[in-house]
């Protein structure tokens, strides 16, 4: 069952770009970026409601765990930007290679609580493989 | 073309950072209030984005409506099923397999909405997909054989 799950969970991953995407081309990047989070927001807040889930909030929270909404603004502004561009399979392999260059940084140095890991040189051959798929992806 | 391509790696470091910040909130707070904030900081930044920038493109015209302008109202809805399940699924799946899945999963899809949306198949195309998905692949292979752990890619929330 979590198989099948996360095919489903990588399904609504791509289908989300073209529908943000499609949001964007009718009403505009920032407009759009207003509607899809405010229908997220609708839609947790049934969840909750639903399941009758209880908040809590702890005070002592740092004020930069508070961030994650606000960055995720350029997240969603950028998939629109380049689905107009490049459709959605060309996006989702670009940022598939930025979470992998941002997890190799982040394993390198420890940063964001991770234990230090030194980069394999092995892994420029990863790397290697995704830039030239890209590359045959935009060209062939 | 070159600086969108830029803008998109760019999107996935901040996915990255995004999910870290996400996951820290959540350790104190739960991972339903820690996607309310989410969405409520979203919203407040992305209507404070709009009002003080502006939007210089117009709104087009509807027209008839069809089921894909009927679904495109739903992207949020469909994002918070995405960070559900993925919240779900992650610990529940072995690391190596279970993130090649994913990454498979997303690119699959990816190919068949191009398809969709253009009509037409491009062998390149899938071609390069799989050779994304190779990479990706020997990404993992190599971290877990030295004992580290799955790209952030994978990671919850």
């Amino acid at each position: 069952m979590p198989m099948l799950l996360a095919v489903v969970a990588g399904a609504l991953a791509a289908i989300s770009i073209t529908q943000n995407g499609d949001l964007a081309l009718y009403l505009g990047n920032f407009r759009s970026t207003v509607i899809v989070h405010a229908v997220g927001l609708v839609t947790i807040l049934l969840w909750v409601l639903l399941r009758r889930q209880k908040f809590r909030w702890d005070r002592t929270t740092p004020w930069y765990a508070y961030l994650g909404g606000v960055l995720g603004v350029l997240t969603v502004y950028g998939c629109n930007v380049s689905f107009a561009a490049l459709g959605v399979s060309v996006p989702v392999a670009l940022m598939l290679l930025g979470q992998t260059l941002a997890g190799a940084a982040v394993d390198q140095y420890g940063l964001l609580g991770a234990e230090k890991r030194p980069f394999q040189p092995q892994h420029l051959f990863s790397f290697a493989l995704v830039a030239g798929g890209i590359v045959v992806m935009l060209t062939v | 073309m070159v600086w969108i391509a830029v803008t998109a790696v760019l999107i996935g470091v901040n996915t990255v950072l995004c999910r870290y910040l996400n996951t820290r909130y959540a350790q104190q707070n739960g991972l339903s209030m820690g996607t309310l904030v989410n969405y409520v900081t979203g919203l407040v930044t992305s209507l404070a984005v709009l009002l003080v920038v502006g939007e210089s493109a117009g709104v087009q015209p509807l027209g008839a409506l069809t089921f894909r302008k009927g679904m495109m109202f739903l992207g949020g809805a469909f994002g918070v099923g995405m960070m559900q399940l993925f919240i779900y699924v992650t610990p529940r799946l072995p690391a190596f397999h279970g993130t090649i899945l994913i990454f498979t999963s997303q690119l699959g899809f990816g190919l068949i909405l191009d398809f969709i949306l253009s009509g037409s198949f491009s062998p390149g195309k899938l071609l390069g997909v799989l050779m994304v998905l190779l990479g990706l692949a020997h990404y993992v292979w190599v971290n877990q054989r030295q004992g580290g752990a799955e790209p952030p890619a994978s990671r919850s929330v």
